[in-house]
């Protein structure tokens, strides 16, 4: 994986300094992926650096940005929030900065939000979704994000629940920062919902035994379990619930699942799962004409596949639209000075994104493009692809 | 002991000790030699161990330290902590705490970061140098391994802390000398650690080397050394050479010990073992002696004390041979007690013939004979040299009879086997002579039975056939030497029945007689019926053998069973002929019930006078085939089985007015006139079946008016109490009708018969109706008697068995319920009936009612549930397709059409044709029943009745 990557990153670098060399001596101009692209959200990480790529692409061969070229340096996190302070530190010190694109993982994107306000860089996130990374009490806040909002993400979950018929959930999450971040959000929504939940349970990264607490789950009636984890730990879950006889139950997961090859971990990937994920973005969802180009563009670029296998499809997407977010920005601010480029990103308006169409991305006050209106639930199929409900 | 008391020992002692003494100087400087090699040998082998263990120790302490560090590292508790930065200070440090790996106090704990930054650490004062800094870094951080370093620096191990194979952090233990990791286990000899410089970094005797000097220092004189190597260390074991020595020395203070003690003990089994011989020796002496004094057969022995087993035996061989010389004497007088006692005559002769011995019998044979015993002898002698056989016969003056006497001649022999004369023996052979010829006179009897007869060895294997006669050969086709020693099994085929045979296992084991029949098969197969009669032979009480008589039954079998067939099916045929006429006359019911309800339907309408008549033509023509419908369902019910008389309390004047008033118009519209005289004895309420009572004598009525133009019609009627308190009565019908001849008296009451066939032609009828009353009177009990005479008349005389009854039991209608009749009023019906005819019947009867109609079970069901006005009555046919009456019923009852007709009066319509079809009503939990077909007023009747009734719980069904 890392070594295709690699490979990849090779060859846009090349085609870059060949159309360096075309249009202008002027330095190229750099946006920084932060990213976990070897540990556990690899496909997270690919995809967000291919939306990136695709992007770049396309403002390369219109010209770049204010005339000069975009390269794309990524550096890997590997989920692990001090090696993100480390690579975002690195980065600040790049001249031609424009903005770092941020990974899978909110504690890691957390824990760089310090050291992001004091060299002052905009943090452009694609996917991690805890609600503190944008509401983060800085002033001006840097970070601005297409992606999912955990409170919002809560109350969407939550309502899938109710549709589903469940009056009882568990929860399940990872013992971190995200975690935390949406249990208040998700009993604020299930309160709210008039959705019990019958208990809480916390997971630690690379934990390998959940029994208890899916016993605990199970004598407690939990008509069915919210999930807020990345793969390796909701393969845990989802495996033990298999070991104890309740594979069926449903799982309303968030989409931290999405970033990785989910099914096929498990230890039964053909079991008789009820498991749906909340996504925001998906090639037979969303079928509007930018859509439509950012899947040209993968094609051609990383070769023809299945649309419902391009895992981490919502980062491609959010990538994509925040690449061309920035480059709308840098364009109308004419400048590439962080205090500029924050002002123009908040005034955009009426940008069409593969993901949707953006009336007005971001306000001073409001750093989320995206909100519960635009996200919606999506099943595995047989084959371990995410497909809409219903397909 | 008074012998030479001490010479026996002091031969052993002068003889062994100088041996004795070599042996043990030999001995002891053979043992001195090898103990001292081996003392200096195993003081090499100790130190040796104490080098191994102490590589061992150190190698666990790392290994195993390493590994239990590699597991904590696993910990997600540890991997969660590098992720979530905000809250691992809230679990971390309690985890960190909570360490403590080895025994030693000073262990120091670092967790560090994928730089090599400390997150957190316990006692973590370490003062590393670069160098080892670097490379527990680059190793574990750079290159995600363990790494582990033994030095004067001190003990560290780190282990990488992985994330997808990845090192993301490290967990480092740090303790600051070896001395205090390894101090605590124990050691066999002194042991040091030292690096490749000869700094000491463990010492187990810190006073003797110091850790931390260097030991090149060390004067190592006086010790020997042993050194293995472990990495980068050198491990020692040093011991005193002293030490060993001083083993060697107390080892030979020991082996002096032993040997003084050997030869102490040598000595003292010498002269125990010399003063044990001496007295067992002498009191053997003792006792021979004593023996051959006082004849005391008992030898003198002291068994307390002690004696070697060779000397008892030696004492107890000379016992037995003086035992065995006092047999002797006894011997001989024994030897002539066993000849006189023999059976048999015995004589011994010498060479010369002349007697040396004979018996008691023999003289008592000679005495017989009336001659001296040498001259019979000599007789005898010359008889068996002329015949082949040693078999003479004698006769015996005293008994007058002929005496056989089996003689054998033996040589007599000395023991050098030359012959000094000769034994003759002579047994008496009398007896069994005559037993033989009884036995042959027996044995041909039997082989001339013509009765079977076959002889079994129960008491041998196999229970063998010793004897089978002529008959048996005939019988079987099997021949005596074909069957005699088999089992008579080989006459058994598949076709024996197996109950039989175990039944004659069982005598045979229970050792009874048996009789029983059985198929059995001759030798070329064919089967036939065996009577078998089994008798046990019994021989002292025990049965010894079974004798079989045979019987071959198969023409009578055959026979048997031929009529067994013959009658099973006129049985069947008849029963088939019942329930076809049950049936037949069930189905004509319903069309009749149609024709009926119709005719009814016609008569409430407009008619003019001559439709009137015609009306009222069939309507008669309706009851006459009604009538006779039901004399055949009647008769077929008898004929099946299935008739039920009734055992319930009625009116018995009631019931004869009523017949009196029935036939009293009949009668005087033909000019009879009619009489009826009753003798009641106060008996009005009786218990019995009034229904069939009336059918019998309203039968004989009837013939009565029939048969009768002119004349009178007497009815008499008395009831008889008996004696067992059941009551009889006794109804005679007396007319002066055409009456019947003598001969045809006998027949009258047969099926289908009437007198002539010019009576059918003349007055019609089945010829069912006696037949019926004779049976309905046998059933209750009764008969019936004719006596009459040809043109003058017939009087026909029935008698039934009835019960007293009280007056209180007679049942008033619908007592048990409290009614509210409101004439006029309009009530919801439903109709479940299936066929179409009689639901159009029902409904136009109930035309004042509003009526709803359904064609099963099911569609009742569905109709009570989906309707929803509440019926008053359900009308309820019991056969139906789908679902009958019953079942709905029952369903309706268990509130399957709502709670509010669990209670729903349901009234029966049954065709009344089957045995039990009243029970099924009753236990369906049915209210009442119609039987078809009904007149409109009755159903009318009930209907407004039960619709109106409010049923108290414990209302009994008035079925």
């Amino acid at each position: 994986m890392r070594s295709k990557l690699l490979i990849s990153v090779f060859f846009c670098l090349s085609s870059l300094l060949i159309a360096c060399r075309a249009t202008q001596a002027a330095e190229p101009l750099i946006i920084g992926v932060d990213a976990d692209l070897s540990a556990v959200a690899v496909e997270g990480g690919i995809a967000i650096t291919r939306g990136v790529e695709l992007a770049i692409d396309e403002i390369n061969a219109s010209g770049g940005i204010l005339g000069r070229e975009v390269r794309i340096i990524a550096k890997d996190h590997r989920g692990n929030p001090s090696r993100g302070v480390f690579n975002i530190q690195q980065f600040s010190e790049m001249p031609n900065l424009l903005a770092v694109v941020g990974g899978v993982h909110t504690p890691v994107v957390l824990a760089e939000i310090d050291v992001i306000h004091r060299e002052n860089i905009l943090m452009l996130v694609p996917w991690a979704a805890g609600t503190s990374i944008v509401d983060n009490g800085h002033e001006p806040n840097n970070v601005f994000r297409v992606s999912v909002r955990d409170a919002e993400a809560a109350s969407v979950l939550i309502g899938h629940a109710k549709q589903k018929g469940l009056s009882k959930v568990a929860l399940v999450l990872e013992r971190t920062v995200w975690g935390r971040s949406n249990l208040e959000s998700l009993q604020h929504a299930a309160s709210a919902n008039g959705v019990s939940i019958t208990s809480v349970h916390w997971i630690n990264w690379q934990q390998k035994d959940f029994s208890e607490d899916i016993t605990a789950i199970k004598s407690a009636d939990a008509e069915g379990i919210i999930l807020v984890s990345n793969v390796p730990e909701g393969v845990v879950v989802v495996d033990e619930m298999l070991k104890q006889n309740i594979a069926s139950l449903p799982v309303i997961s968030h989409w931290g699942i999405a970033s990785g090859q989910f099914i096929s971990a498990l230890a039964n990937p053909t079991g008789d799962y009820d498991i749906s994920v909340l996504q925001t973005f998906h090639f037979s969802q969303q079928k509007n004409s930018k859509a439509k180009q950012l899947l040209d563009a993968y094609y051609k670029k990383y070769g023809l596949t299945d649309i419902h296998a391009i895992s981490g499809v919502t980062g491609l997407a959010h990538a994509y639209d925040l690449i061309h977010l920035i480059a709308a920005a840098a364009d109308k601010a004419g400048s590439i000075e962080t205090d500029k480029l924050r002002s123009a990103l908040e005034s955009l308006e009426n940008i069409q994104g593969a993901v949707k169409d953006y009336h007005i991305p971001f306000t001073a006050d409001r750093h989320d493009a995206l909100w519960s209106k635009d996200y919606f639930m999506t099943e595995y199929n047989k084959k371990g692809q995410l497909v809409t409900v219903g397909q | 002991m008074l012998h030479e008391p001490t010479r026996l020992r002091s031969i052993l002692l002068s003889s062994m000790i100088p041996r004795l003494a070599l042996l043990i100087t030999v001995l002891s400087i053979t043992l001195f030699g090898l103990s001292f090699h081996f003392v200096i040998k195993q003081t090499d082998n100790l130190q040796q161990q104490s080098v191994d263990g102490l590589e061992q120790d150190i190698n666990y302490i790392v290994n195993d330290t390493t590994r239990q560090l590699a597991d904590l590292a696993a910990n997600d508790i540890i991997i969660n902590a590098l992720v979530d930065l905000e809250q691992r200070d809230n679990y971390l440090p309690m985890f960190f705490r909570s360490l403590n790996l080895t025994q030693a106090e000073s262990v120091e704990f670092a967790l560090f970061d994928f730089a090599g930054n400390r997150i957190i650490d316990k006692n973590w004062q370490a003062a590393l140098p670069e160098s080892l800094s670097n490379a527990w870094r680059q190793q574990t951080l750079g290159s995600s391994n363990t790494f582990s370093s033994v030095s004067k620096y001190g003990v560290l191990i780190s282990v990488p802390v992985l994330l997808q194979g990845v090192a993301e952090g490290a967990l480092v233990m740090y303790v600051d000398s070896l001395q205090s990791l390894l101090a605590p286990y124990p050691r066999l000899t002194n042991q040091l650690v030292t690096d490749k410089d000869s700094h000491v970094l463990f010492s187990s005797e810190p006073t003797l080397i110091a850790p931390g000097t260097r030991f090149s220092d060390f004067n190592a004189r006086g010790y020997a050394i042993k050194k293995a190597s472990w990495t980068n260390l050198n491990l020692y074991s040093v011991k005193p050479t002293t030490t060993a020595y001083r083993e060697v020395a107390w080892t030979g203070i020991v082996l002096v010990t032993m040997i003084v003690g050997f030869i102490f003990i040598v000595l003292h089994m010498v002269s125990k073992t010399g003063a044990l011989a001496e007295r067992t020796l002498s009191q053997l002496y003792q006792g021979i002696k004593n023996t051959l004094n006082s004849e005391d057969k008992k030898p003198l022995i002291d068994t307390k004390q002690i004696e070697a087993k060779e000397l008892a035996d030696i004492r107890e061989a000379f016992d037995k041979l003086i035992w065995d010389l006092s047999e002797v004497s006894l011997s001989n007088e024994q030897f002539s007690n066993v000849l006189e006692s023999m059976g048999d005559m015995l004589v011994v002769v010498d060479q010369n013939k002349n007697i040396l011995l004979s018996n008691k019998r023999f003289d008592d044979f000679c005495e017989n004979q009336y001659g001296d015993k040498k001259s019979i002898l000599k007789s005898i002698t010359q008889k068996l040299a002329s015949v082949q056989n040693n078999e003479l016969r004698h006769f015996s003056m005293k008994e007058g009879k002929e005496l056989y006497i089996q003689w054998t001649k033996t040589s007599l022999s000395d023991a050098n086997g030359n012959i000094r004369g000769d034994i003759y023996v002579g047994s008496d052979e009398t007896e069994q002579r005559s037993l033989e010829s009884h036995v042959k006179v027996l044995t041909h009897a039997m082989d001339e039975a013509t009765v079977s007869i076959i002889i079994s060895d129960i008491k041998r294997i196999g229970q063998p056939v010793i004897y089978v006669n002529n008959a048996f050969e005939a019988l079987t086709g099997f021949t005596r030497d074909e069957i005699i020693g088999k089992n008579c099994r080989v006459l058994q085929t598949n076709e024996t029945d197996s109950e039989a045979l175990n039944n004659i296992r069982h005598a045979i084991a229970t050792r009874e007689p048996i009789e029983t029949t059985l198929i059995n098969a001759k030798k070329d197969g064919t089967p036939f019926f065996n009577r078998l009669n089994l008798t046990p032979v019994k021989i002292n009480g025990e049965v010894t053998h079974y004798i079989g008589f045979q019987q071959d039954v198969t023409q009578q079998r055959q026979t048997e069973t031929y009529l067994q067939e013959a009658r099973e099916k006129a049985e069947e045929s008849a029963r088939l002929k019942s329930s076809f006429l049950a049936s037949m006359s069930h189905e004509i019911r319903t069309p009749i019930h149609g024709i009926s309800g119709v005719l009814q339907l016609l008569a409430s309408s407009e008619l003019s006078e001559e439709q009137k008549h015609y009306l009222s033509l069939a309507k008669f023509s309706i009851q006459g085939l009604l009538h006779i419908v039901n004399d055949i369902l009647d008769f077929s019910k008898i004929e099946a089985g299935q008739l039920q008389i009734e055992q319930s309390p009625f009116d018995i004047l009631d019931s004869l007015e009523n017949l009196q008033r029935q036939y009293a118009i009949m009668c005087q519209e033909k000019g009879l006139e009619l009489h009826f005289h009753f003798d009641l004895q106060g008996f009005h309420v009786v218990r019995g079946d009034d229904v069939r009572f009336r059918q019998i004598l309203s039968n004989l009525l009837g013939n009565a008016v029939k048969f009768t133009d002119e004349g009178y019609i007497e009815v008499t009627t008395s009831i008889k109490q008996n004696a067992d308190d059941t009551l009889t009565l006794l109804c005679r019908v007396k007319d002066t009708g055409i009456g019947i001849a003598q001969d045809k008296q006998k027949k009258i009451f047969d099926v289908f018969t009437q007198e002539d066939l010019s009576t059918t032609r003349k007055f019609g009828g089945t010829g069912l109706g006696l037949s019926i009353s004779k049976q309905l009177c046998e059933l209750m009990g009764g008969e019936i008697k004719l006596d009459s005479i040809k043109g003058q008349g017939s009087t026909f005389s029935f008698s039934v068995e009835l019960e007293k009854a009280d007056e209180d039991l007679l049942t008033t209608s619908y007592s048990t319920a409290t009614h509210k009749q409101e004439k006029g009023k309009k009530y919801k019906v439903l109709i479940v009936e299936d066929n179409d005819i009689n639901q159009i019947i029902v409904k136009q009867h109930l035309s004042h009612h509003t009526t709803l109609s359904a064609k099963s079970g099911r569609e009742a069901l569905d109709a009570l549930r989906k309707m929803k006005v509440t019926f008053d009555v359900i009308l309820m046919d019991c056969q139906m397709p789908e679902m009958d009456g019953f079942e709905a019923t029952k369903r309706i009852r268990e509130g399957e059409a709502g709670a509010r007709y669990a209670d729903v009066p349901i009234i029966a319509l049954t065709a009344n044709a089957m045995k039990g079809d009243k029970e099924r009503c009753v236990s369906a939990g049915m209210d009442d029943y119609l039987s078809k077909p009904f007149d409109a007023e009755d159903l009318i009747e009930k209907v407004e009745y039960w619709a109106t009734v409010e049923k108290i719980t414990t209302a009994t069904p008035l079925l």
